[in-house]
């Protein structure tokens, strides 16, 4: 297949663990390359929020939780935080329920108050089209409840919302790149 | 009041309570008093909890970035569900309720409450596989 070195080490290592408990070579977190690690957690991310059985699928919110709080020994801890601070606490396309007991849509991450994202809120009073975007920053009253399967909507608030399977969005630089020419400027 | 009279006071608040209780100073974020139910909710041995930064009970990024944006001064309470992790590395579902008391105009002090969801997610689980 022509495949780069770089893509072939990655394919080779990306069930290796930091912990060095992966496997082929169960090699330890400094031998695997940079990205194979990204390809590591991303590739597990995914497995949580799409299982072959859709029924244990986790919400990103809960898949996020769920490799912070037990598997963060398996991941790179940079790539890890990273990768946090990318996709938010509640990632771009979630479903959440409100404080106030509203359901709405997560549409962009605040880096800077991850749990203060902007969201479209169903509000049956408004048109779809016409659906507020709140910036959750602005109110310190109203916060994320909880995340939710998209099918755990009641029905209204699916048809306003119409969360998508994917969905694409731009980061926020999460760790500065290093400028090869600056680097080598005396 | 000082410090020592306050956190005994404190502990008789929460130990009648049912709910999974632990109380934080806001200045030094170390945890001031926790009932029996919390001790239990992660395992731990009574008076374990005392002490120990909260920080180190959040289990995760969630929690991480509130306590995080209260150490910032940005905000002062959270409701919502969560995880906690158990001394033998288990992880429990929980609701979780965060709220500053001001107990006099000189003292305030975090209000941590935790609810166990396991049951709850377990029958939502089960409905769900039945459903779908």
């Amino acid at each position: 297949m022509k495949l780069s070195p770089q893509a072939t080490l990655v394919i080779a290592q990306h069930h290796e663990q930091a912990d060095g408990r992966g496997f082929p070579q169960r090699l330890s977190a400094e031998r695997i390359s940079a990205s194979a690690r990204i390809v590591s957690l991303v590739n597990r991310y995914d497995t949580l929020c799409n299982p072959l059985n859709p029924a244990k699928a986790l919400t990103p919110h809960e898949a996020l939780s769920l490799i912070f709080a037990q598997m963060k020994s398996r991941f790179d801890a940079l790539t890890l935080s990273a990768f946090i601070k990318m996709m938010g606490v509640y990632p771009p396309g979630s479903v959440v329920e409100l404080t106030d007991g509203r359901f709405a849509l997560v549409v962009s991450v605040n880096s800077a108050r991850p749990l203060k994202p902007r969201v479209v809120v169903h509000d049956p009073r408004v048109a779809p089209e016409d659906a507020l975007i709140v910036d959750l920053e602005t109110q310190p009253d109203l916060g994320v409840r909880r995340s939710l399967k998209p099918l755990q909507l009641p029905r209204a608030s699916l048809d306003y919302l119409s969360p998508r399977q994917r969905i694409s969005y731009f980061f926020e630089r999460a760790v500065e790149a290093v400028d090869d020419d600056e680097e080598a400027r005396p | 009041m000082n410090e020592p009279t306050l956190a005994l006071a404190l502990q008789r608040l929460i130990d009648g309570m049912l709910e999974a209780v632990w109380m934080v100073d806001p200045v030094g974020l170390r945890v001031l008093a926790a009932n029996h139910a919390a001790h239990v909710l992660l395992g731990e041995t009574d008076g374990a909890l005392v002490g120990r930064p909260v920080i180190e009970l959040a289990a995760t990024p969630e929690d991480m970035v509130f306590w995080e944006d209260v150490a910032a001064g940005l905000s002062d309470r959270i409701l919502s569900d969560s995880m906690v992790r158990r001394t033998d590395g288990s992880l429990v579902q929980v609701e979780r309720r965060v709220s500053l008391l001001r107990l006099d105009p000189g003292h305030s002090v975090f209000l941590v409450c935790l609810r166990d969801r396991t049951e709850q997610r377990r029958a939502e689980d089960e409905l769900e596989r039945l459903v779908s």
